[in-house]
């Protein structure tokens, strides 16, 4: 069906009342051609009209033969109030209705109903229309150019009488298009805000991220919303008038749920755990419930509201810092271990050599170097969570701290065997920033270089434009693929078969991130096959 | 004890260190490896008496290591003691390993698991 087939049938079924009258009034007028026979004559030129209207009611289909012609409702709906007022016009004269003011309120129905569909001045136009022809209809029974038909009374007024009541019904006519017109505004008004109110609701129903199932005492389903479908993965309609306890419902909390339901007219208990739903594909989403009765008390059509907080993103979080945490863990141990097995070697064994009693203290004060890295890595991190890696700019020279920090990693650079550039300029103007925590940051870039390049060179590289510094920090080692790019900087981040060096969590470069982040500057990553891998960031100069 | 061959795998140079060193002060003959992949090697070489496994290395843990070894005819005979800072009793014996570690251990627990792994052995073989 097409639009405007839909719209017609809208527009027909608010002029329903006025075809009913006009049905009825054929009707009227039919049953007194049949039985009054000396009216047959007066009456006859009316008929065809009349059968068209009668038609057009046992039919229910709108005057036919206009459907074509006319394309634009309003015109249609003008067209058909028209018809009325003429139809109305010709029965008022048949039944001697100028007399009688009874038939002529069939005249304020054609301007109501045209307040319904029509505009206001399409009102007004009606209201003129009715009032000529009314007007009209006298002046011709006045002038005796129609008969005058005397139905019910069998007087005629006089012409001053006639006049007045033709000003007494105009003046109506006018005062109903008014009246009618208000009404109709107001309505429309009241429609809109309902509209608006319930696109509102709707909308804020669509937006919302927690799943909203809305059941009655039964359990049958009311309302979902989007986020529910596509967390079950149902369109709306299919899970509106099911039973949320047969169709997503996990077996073994059937039972509970039953009782919640059933209870929840008595207890207004707050409802708040975990389960699981069933979603369409048989399998289970793990969710947290809040439920609570809404409507009030129950006597106004009440139900249950359920909120489901998808708990997956939850369960991935939990399970990263458990991983985490065991991670941590095998960190700490194996350097300890070492520690202490050693510990008790040099306790307990009585013939030790000079040699491998160095050999061994060596390798014990290496790992408790290695430790303590950790140790001071995993309180950084503690702080960033915490919020309390503060930043405090002081103006300083920058060039000076690259260079120390630099200076500081040669030797290990040497014993790798790696080359270590320092590739800056000959002065820097000074800036406002973190001395301690840039050093920081610049020694665990630094660090990383060097941890993860087997062979070849490392640059160290600054440079300044007027606004800003920038350093960079490229390796030869191993490449990072491009899309682990952006999440090298994620905390927990965990790059397994790729780099087997990387200690198996991911503390230092999420907080190089933070540091210069909370600088109000910017670090990002590039790796490239044949040139390995260069960190660069960038810091404002000023405060 | 004399001229029993022990194989041990981890890729933490120190503890390597450590272990060889109490291992060969009790009089066991010690070969290592760093890694999975030279573990198998070394295994089909040398053909030790037991092979003290660690679990978490980079590439091919310890659990996969265990697996290849016991699918290996050649070298599904050899015991193995599982070395680890975790312990899980199901998976040791799924895998078929002899008895684990944990990390950090003395040297005795260690020479006392190998000694009872190896007994046993010894007495089944």
């Amino acid at each position: 069906m097409s639009e405007f087939e839909v719209k017609r049938i809208e527009l027909m079924d608010k002029l329903k009342w006025m075809r009913i009258v006009r049905f009825l009034a054929s009707i009227f007028v039919l049953a007194i051609y049949l039985t009054i026979y000396r009216f047959r004559i007066f009456i006859f030129p009316v008929i065809p009209f009349v059968s068209l209207c009668l038609a057009e009611g046992v039919l229910n289909q709108p005057y036919p033969f206009v459907i074509n012609r006319v394309r634009d409702l309003d015109s249609l709906a003008f067209f058909h109030l028209f018809m009325d007022i003429i139809l109305i016009s010709g029965i008022i004269h048949y039944v001697g209705g100028i007399e009688i003011s009874f038939f002529n309120a069939i005249y304020p129905l054609v301007i109501i109903s045209a307040a319904i569909v029509l505009s206001r001045k399409a009102t007004f136009q009606f209201a003129t229309i009715a009032s000529i022809f009314f007007a009209g209809l006298v002046c011709l029974e006045y002038f005796n150019l129609i008969p005058h038909i005397p139905l019910l009374v069998g007087l005629k007024l006089q012409g001053h009488f006639q006049l007045g009541l033709v000003a007494a019904n105009v003046v109506f006519f006018y005062f109903v298009a008014f009246l009618a017109t208000y009404s109709q505004s107001v309505l429309d008004e009241k429609n809109r805000q309902i509209r608006q109110a319930r696109d509102y609701a709707e909308d804020l129903l669509g937006l919302m991220m927690d799943s909203l199932i809305v059941v009655d005492f039964d359990g049958t389903v009311k309302n979902v919303n989007k986020a529910a479908g596509k967390l079950l993965k149902y369109e709306k309609e299919e899970l509106i008038g099911q039973s949320f306890i047969e169709r997503l419902c996990p077996e073994e909390r059937r039972e509970q749920m039953r009782k919640i339901f059933a209870n929840f007219r008595n207890n207004r208990e707050l409802v708040n755990f975990e389960m699981d739903l069933s979603t369409r594909d048989g399998k289970l989403a793990p969710v947290r419930l809040n439920a609570s009765m809404f409507g009030g008390d129950a006597a106004k059509a009440p139900g249950i509201l359920m909120i489901f907080h998808d708990m997956v993103p939850e369960r991935e979080t939990e399970k990263i810092k458990a991983t985490f945490l065991s991670n941590i863990s095998h960190e700490l141990n194996t350097p300890l271990s070492v520690i202490k097995g050693f510990t008790k070697v040099l306790l307990e064994k009585k013939e030790i050599t000079a040699e491998e009693r160095n050999e061994f203290l060596q390798i014990m004060d290496d790992e408790i170097d290695r430790l303590e890295r950790i140790i001071i890595d995993l309180m950084e991190l503690a702080k960033m969570e915490v919020g309390w890696l503060k930043i405090k700019k002081e103006k300083g020279q920058f060039l000076e701290v690259i260079k120390s920090v630099a200076d500081n990693y040669v030797p290990e650079a040497k014993k790798k065997k790696l080359l270590f550039h320092l590739n800056v300029p000959e002065q820097m103007e000074p800036i406002y920033f973190d001395r301690e925590n840039i050093t920081r940051a610049l020694s665990h870039l630094i660090e990383n270089a060097i941890r993860f390049t087997p062979i070849g060179e490392i640059i160290v590289e600054a440079e300044e434009t007027e606004d800003k510094v920038s350093v960079s920090v490229s390796d030869m080692g191993v490449v990072i693929p491009e899309q682990e790019l952006p999440k090298v900087f994620e905390r927990f981040y965990l790059d397994k078969e790729r780099r087997p060096t990387i200690g198996k969590m991911n503390i230092r470069l999420p907080i190089v991130k933070h540091i210069i982040e909370a600088h109000g500057g910017s670090i990002w990553a590039r790796s490239r096959a044949e040139e390995g891998t260069r960190f660069t960031f960038v810091l404002p100069k000023t405060a | 004890m004399d001229g029993k061959k022990i194989l041990a795998v981890d890729d933490e140079r120190h503890m390597l260190r450590l272990i060889e060193y109490n291992l060969s002060s009790s009089g066991y003959e010690v070969v290592t490896a760093s890694n999975g992949s030279e573990a198998l090697e070394k295994a089909l070489n040398e053909k030790p008496d037991l092979i003290l496994l660690d679990i978490k290395m980079p590439g091919m843990d310890g659990y996969e290591v265990c697996r290849e070894l016991k699918n290996n005819p050649a070298t599904s005979q050899i015991p193995i003691i599982f070395v680890s800072v975790m312990a899980d009793d199901e998976k040791t014996k799924a895998l078929g390993a002899s008895s684990y570690i944990l990390k950090p251990f003395s040297p005795d627990v260690l020479l006392k698991e190998i000694r009872e792994v190896m007994g046993e052995a010894v007495t089944a073989g």
